[in-house]
Parts: structure tokens; C-alpha cells; sequence
């Protein structure tokens, strides 16, 4: 009888023994998000609780980061015009915790709150969304990702894995914007398709006009990424291959063995974490595509740039070609161009710009063997420039800051 | 309809008894029913009646497959087995049959169908399971429709419009019946070994996510490189068969779905579509 009282009471302070990490949520659906080309929509989402004054949903919702064995208590506060739930999308709570209506907690509209509980049992990369009416909930923008850190907090893929110096979230996603322009009237839900394409609920010329979301990584480094995917679409990562990619979690299970590739499919619901290595200092991007999952064809575009805004790279880069050097890349304004042709080769060159989504932005003709461009007027982001005159033709990328 | 006769061949007596399972499908043509619509399909059943949910042939390893295909539709079919080849593929006109025999097949499922065109997407694909364990299993196989296009098949008129499917099913039902469906509801207890074959009979590819537990990828015919991963979001192309694993931990009931959330839809509505359940208990 002593014993089992002992292991009762053993029992006990394990379970209180586990660090309580707590999130205070409030559901909205009065967020106004800004996209490509300064385009506004309307967004649903989570918003960390303020007593003074709890902020408009953001795209996607907060990221929260707990580490491995922490028991999780979520409140979740509704104070709009509808239901709402969170599901813990891969941390396999018990059916009262797992979000959805009928089984689990409901969040009544207006007034209601929500608790959930679970212990966060495997590092990884995870996500939170609205169970209700997902094909209209989720698309409104009601996600965030949910991070599990390695035991302790410490700069693990897992624990007791492969260390990292640097980590960044990519949390790819999708919307169709009439929609979110006017919610009221969407559907039927089997008819969505999207066309605005989302890495942290931004797009295109976004990603690099934000400098955190570029990586920055010295010499050295080795950067975790962890991508979450939770469109319409399989996103397919393009990594250079400069940079050894190598997966280490799916759906935030150990990979054993370890998977080294320079392309990685996240179909919609599934994470991975993937080593980037810099064995020595680096500048580019990795591309994504965005596929049907009818024909796997190729419906959005987006690249994440590596070190575009790092001080070297601003003054010193040079883009050097057999037929020309070009800078500075990025520019603030004026790009020079020295070509290097035959010197008895009379120069006539056209500059045809365009922005990333292959609207045409400004033509130029360039007669001289050393030309400047000058793109002060346009918004920042990334441009493509293409040259091409007699036997000669270039495309390039031009990055505005 | 399914008869099982042991027989002891003396050549293969190291390895025990060997069994020769005769096995009779019908290619049956009806109406496929949701809770919003109703179209035409065909089906391969075990009885003449026409039943929306696809027969599932079972056999141990070892076992030869003595299978006997009528055709019950008013148009020639054919036969094939994914990943078999040696089997006559002839056409089998309406009301006759064929008798095929198989054997030697390594333990797996394999996807069998009929390849003229249109027949495949109308429904004639289904699983052939070649078992070497002795826990309970069950096959989730998901195919959409446009049900445009069965209305126009029915009427004799090939589809032209882009494919935009609106219906979503797992063994020819959609949620909510699927709720209740023994083919699609998994059942079983904490502890429990139960094996699932994911197979997507579809056109589409899709995103299987399971609520509540991870699952062990065992086996794929298409992207080998995931078998050993434990998952809960599933790539499950377009003809591929995944054999899974999962262990419940923990009772309850807990959703399985396409995570496409098109897919997850009954004629443009939500819930409905490629949704089924875990119903663990303690």
C-alpha cells in the first residue's frame, strides 16, 4: 500500500514537474492584410489577448514556440460573430483538445472561451487553425505556426540532433482574393482557386522588401528552416545546391535516415525541417513553386532570398556575365553597365525591365559601352532585366532597395 | 461468393500449406449517391446487385488467386493488375466472363482496374490485398468526380469542360456516411496493430491527414523514399497504394481527411467528401 501511494505521489510531481507554457488567443475576423502591389483583403485570424486592447489579426496568426515536454494550456477568447475551434494540426491532442466541432471544444460566438490542453511530446515544426467551417475559416487566414523546440530550448533540430546557428519560418499558404475581398458571398468551397501565392502571408516583391524574411547567414552558419505548408497546393522548394539541403523532420517525427536533396514537395498539412550549410559565404535564393494537385503543373511563384541585404552585398556585389558587369545589385536607384563586346561591334542594346509577375516596366536603348540605368522611381523589390541586342542577350535580376 | 480450397502441393510442402482462393467480381453499373447527389458509375462488386462501394480481394501470401471477372455492363471491359504483367488483358464482352489465375505475389496491395478509356475514372479501380500478418486492416480508397462528366458518360457523350470535380469519396461513399460505413470507419482499441491502405484511385492527387495519431508508412508503389516515415499529412498521388501502420495510443474519435479542403466539400458544401474516422476505444 506505501508503495503505491509513493507511486501515486511520484506520478504526480512528473506530471506538474512538466513546464506550463500558456497562450492567451483572441479569434477575430476583422484583419485587413496587405499584399503585392500595396492590394488590401480582409483576413480572419488570432491575435495574442491585450486587456488594453487585443490587435487586429495578422497573416498568418502568431507563431508559438514551446520546447519538447511542455504541457500547453491555450485560452481562446471568441469575440466575434462566429464559432471558432483550434486545431493542433499534428501534435495529436486527445478528442476534447484536437478542435474539431462536435467532438471537441466549440468556441461560441461573441462571448465564449476555449481552453485546450496537450503536451507538446516531439520537437518539430506544427501548425494551428480553425476547425470550423475549414474551407471558409482557414482561407480567411485563421493559422499560425506552432513550434516545438528541442528539450530545453536549445538550437537542436531534436533533441539531442544536429545543432543550427540560425532558424527562420516559412509558412506557405494560398488564397483566391476575391474571396477574402468578399467573404459573404463565396463558393460553392469545391470551386476555389487560388491566385495569390504565400510564404508567411506575404508574396513576391514582399519577401524581399521585408528584410526578416531573408536569410542572412555568414561563413559558417547552419541555418534551420522550417517549412509549413498549409495551401491548396504542393509547394515544391528549389534549395542551391551550394548549400547541401538536408531534412531531418516530417511532421516533426525523426527522418532515419536523413534525406539529402535539392528539391522538397510539402503536400497541404505536412512540415519538414531542413539544414541549410554554409560552408562558405553565400548569396541567391531558393525557389518555390506552387503546384496543382490535379496536373502538378506550376500555378504560383516565389523566391526566398539568401543574404540580398547584407552589407557587402548592397555596395560590392557584381553581377558579371561574358558579355557584361553590372551594379551595384541590389541598387537604390542607378544600375551601371559595362558590356564587354568586340570594341568594333557598334553598341545598340535594348534594357527591357519587367517586375516579377512579367508586367513590363521600362524600356531603354543603351549605345555605349559603359550605360547607366536609372530605376529610382520604381518600388523596391526584384525586377528581371533583359538585354538583348545582335548576338547578344542577357537576363538578369535586378534587386531595387 | 468467395470459396477458399486448401490444397497441399507436394512441391511446396517447406513451406506449409499453400491455399488456391477462387474469387468471383461482377462489373456492375448504377447510381453513385451523396448526400447532395446522385450520378452514374460502374463498380466491381462480389454479387450481381450493383453496390457504389468497390469489392476489396483479399488472399493470404502464398495463396493463388483463381479470380473470375463478369461483366454485367453493357460495354467490353478489360482487366489489369497495376505492377502484374502476364495477365490477359482481352476484352470481355458484355455478360461473359474470364478467369484469370495469379499467384506468386509478393505481400502488398495492388491496384486492379480497367483501362479502356473512361472506365477507370467511372470507378472500375479497385485493391487486391496480399496479407502476411494477422491484424485487422482496412483500404481507404479515395477518387473524386466531376459529376458533369458521369452525367455526360451516362449519356453516351465524351466530357470536354476542364476537369473541376464535386465530389469527394473513400470507398464510393462521402461523409457523413462514411461515418458509418465499416469499410471506411476504422475501428479498434488502444494498442490495437491496425493496418491501412491509403490508395487514391482518383485523378486528382491527394493530402490524407490523420487527426489524433501518426502512422507508419510501410510500403509505397510510388515514392519508396517515405517508407519508415511516421506521419500526419500524407502525399497520396494519383495511383499510388501506401500500407500503413497505426498503434492508438489514446481512445477517442478523431477524424481522417483530405487535406486538399476542396476534397472535403459534398457538391461545393462543407463538411462532406474524403472525410472518415478513427473511433478508438479504451
Amino acid at each position: 500500500m506505501k508503495w503505491i501511494v509513493v507511486f501515486i505521489l511520484a506520478s504526480c510531481s512528473l506530471v506538474y514537474s512538466q513546464p506550463q507554457k500558456t497562450f492567451e488567443l483572441v479569434s477575430k475576423m476583422d484583419g485587413i492584410h496587405f499584399l503585392d502591389n500595396n492590394d488590401t483583403t480582409n483576413i480572419w485570424g488570432y491575435s495574442f489577448y491585450n486587456s488594453e486592447g487585443t490587435p487586429k489579426p495578422k497573416l498568418p496568426s502568431p507563431t508559438l514556440v514551446v520546447n519538447e515536454g511542455d504541457s500547453v494550456h491555450i485560452v481562446m477568447y471568441n469575440t466575434s460573430g462566429e464559432g471558432h475551434t483550434i486545431h493542433m494540426h499534428g501534435l495529436d491532442a486527445d478528442q476534447a483538445n484536437d478542435g474539431v466541432p462536435h467532438l471537441s471544444y466549440f468556441v461560441s460566438p461573441h462571448v465564449d472561451t476555449g481552453n485546450y490542453r496537450f503536451v507538446a511530446k516531439h520537437a518539430g515544426n506544427y501548425m494551428y487553425h480553425c476547425h470550423v467551417t475549414s474551407t471558409l475559416h482557414v482561407t480567411m487566414g485563421m493559422y499560425g505556426a506552432f513550434i516545438v523546440k528541442a528539450q530545453g530550448g536549445v538550437n537542436q533540430v531534436y533533441t539531442g540532433g544536429p545543432t543550427y546557428t540560425k532558424e527562420y519560418i516559412y509558412f506557405s499558404s494560398d488564397m483566391q482574393k476575391s474571396w477574402n475581398d468578399d467573404y459573404m458571398s463565396i463558393g460553392p468551397f469545391n470551386k476555389y482557386k487560388p491566385d495569390r501565392f504565400l510564404i508567411n502571408g506575404i508574396e513576391k516583391n514582399q519577401l524581399f522588401q521585408d528584410s526578416s524574411q531573408v536569410i542572412q547567414a555568414q561563413a559558417g552558419d547552419t541555418v534551420l528552416l522550417r517549412l509549413i505548408n498549409l495551401g491548396y497546393s504542393a509547394v515544391k522548394y528549389e534549395f542551391p545546391s551550394q548549400l547541401n539541403a538536408t531534412f531531418f523532420t516530417s511532421d516533426g517525427r525523426i527522418l532515419n535516415p536523413t534525406e539529402k536533396s535539392d528539391t522538397l514537395t510539402l503536400f497541404p498539412g505536412e512540415r519538414t525541417s531542413v539544414l541549410l550549410y554554409f560552408n562558405s559565404s553565400y548569396s541567391g535564393y531558393i525557389k518555390v513553386h506552387y503546384h496543382s494537385l490535379y496536373h502538378m503543373k506550376g500555378i504560383g511563384f516565389n523566391e526566398i532570398g539568401i543574404n540580398l541585404f547584407s552589407p557587402s552585398s548592397i555596395n560590392e556585389q557584381i553581377i558579371s556575365t561574358n558579355n557584361c558587369k553590372i551594379y551595384p545589385n541590389p541598387t537604390s536607384g542607378i544600375v551601371n553597365i559595362n558590356f564587354q563586346i568586340d570594341g568594333n561591334e557598334k553598341i545598340n542594346i535594348e534594357a527591357v525591365l519587367f517586375d516579377v509577375s512579367g508586367k513590363l516596366v521600362k524600356t531603354d536603348r543603351l549605345f555605349h559601352q559603359k550605360e547607366s540605368l536609372d530605376y529610382s522611381n520604381l518600388t523596391n523589390g526584384v525586377y528581371i532585366l533583359k538585354l538583348t541586342g545582335r548576338n547578344f542577350s542577357e537576363t538578369l535580376k535586378i534587386i531595387k532597395n | 461468393m468467395k470459396a477458399k480450397f486448401i490444397f497441399i502441393f507436394l512441391l511446396q510442402a517447406s513451406l506449409g500449406f499453400s491455399g488456391v482462393v477462387s474469387d468471383t467480381i461482377y462489373i456492375n453499373s448504377g447510381f453513385l449517391v451523396t448526400a447532395t447527389d446522385s450520378f452514374y458509375v460502374l463498380s466491381y462488386n462480389d454479387s450481381p446487385t450493383f453496390n457504389q462501394s468497390n469489392y476489396v480481394i483479399n488472399i493470404d501470401k502464398d495463396d493463388t488467386l483463381l479470380l473470375s471477372i463478369k461483366n454485367n455492363h453493357s460495354q467490353k471491359h478489360n482487366f489489369n493488375i497495376d505492377g502484374i504483367s502476364g495477365i490477359d488483358t482481352s476484352a470481355i464482352l458484355f455478360g461473359s466472363f474470364k478467369t484469370i489465375s495469379i499467384s506468386g505475389l509478393q505481400p502488398n496491395a495492388y491496384i486492379f482496374y480497367d483501362n479502356y478509356v473512361y472506365n477507370s475514372y467511372l470507378g472500375l479501380k479497385s485493391v487486391l490485398v496480399v496479407k502476411d500478418y494477422n491484424y485487422k486492416h482496412y483500404v481507404l480508397n479515395v477518387r473524386e468526380f466531376m459529376t458533369d462528366w458521369n452525367d455526360k458518360l451516362f449519356n453516351s457523350v465524351t466530357p470536354t469542360s476542364s476537369y473541376l470535380p464535386n465530389c469527394f469519396t473513400v470507398n464510393g461513399k462521402s461523409y457523413p456516411d462514411t461515418k458509418t460505413d465499416s469499410l471506411s470507419k476504422i475501428v479498434g482499441n488502444v494498442g490495437d496493430t491496425i493496418i491501412v491502405y491509403m490508395v487514391n484511385s482518383g485523378l486528382y492527387h491527394h493530402a490524407m491527414h490523420t487527426h489524433g495519431y501518426h502512422i507508419l508508412i510501410l510500403k509505397s508503389n510510388k515514392e519508396p523514399h517515405k517508407i519508415g516515415r511516421s506521419k500526419d499529412s500524407i502525399a497520396l498521388y494519383t495511383d499510388e497504394v501506401l500500407m500503413t501502420r497505426v498503434v492508438p495510443d489514446q481512445p477517442g474519435m478523431y477524424p481522417i481527411h483530405d487535406h486538399n479542403l476542396i476534397s472535403v466539400t459534398n457538391g461545393g458544401n462543407y463538411p462532406g467528401g474524403m472525410i472518415t474516422m478513427f473511433h478508438i476505444m479504451p
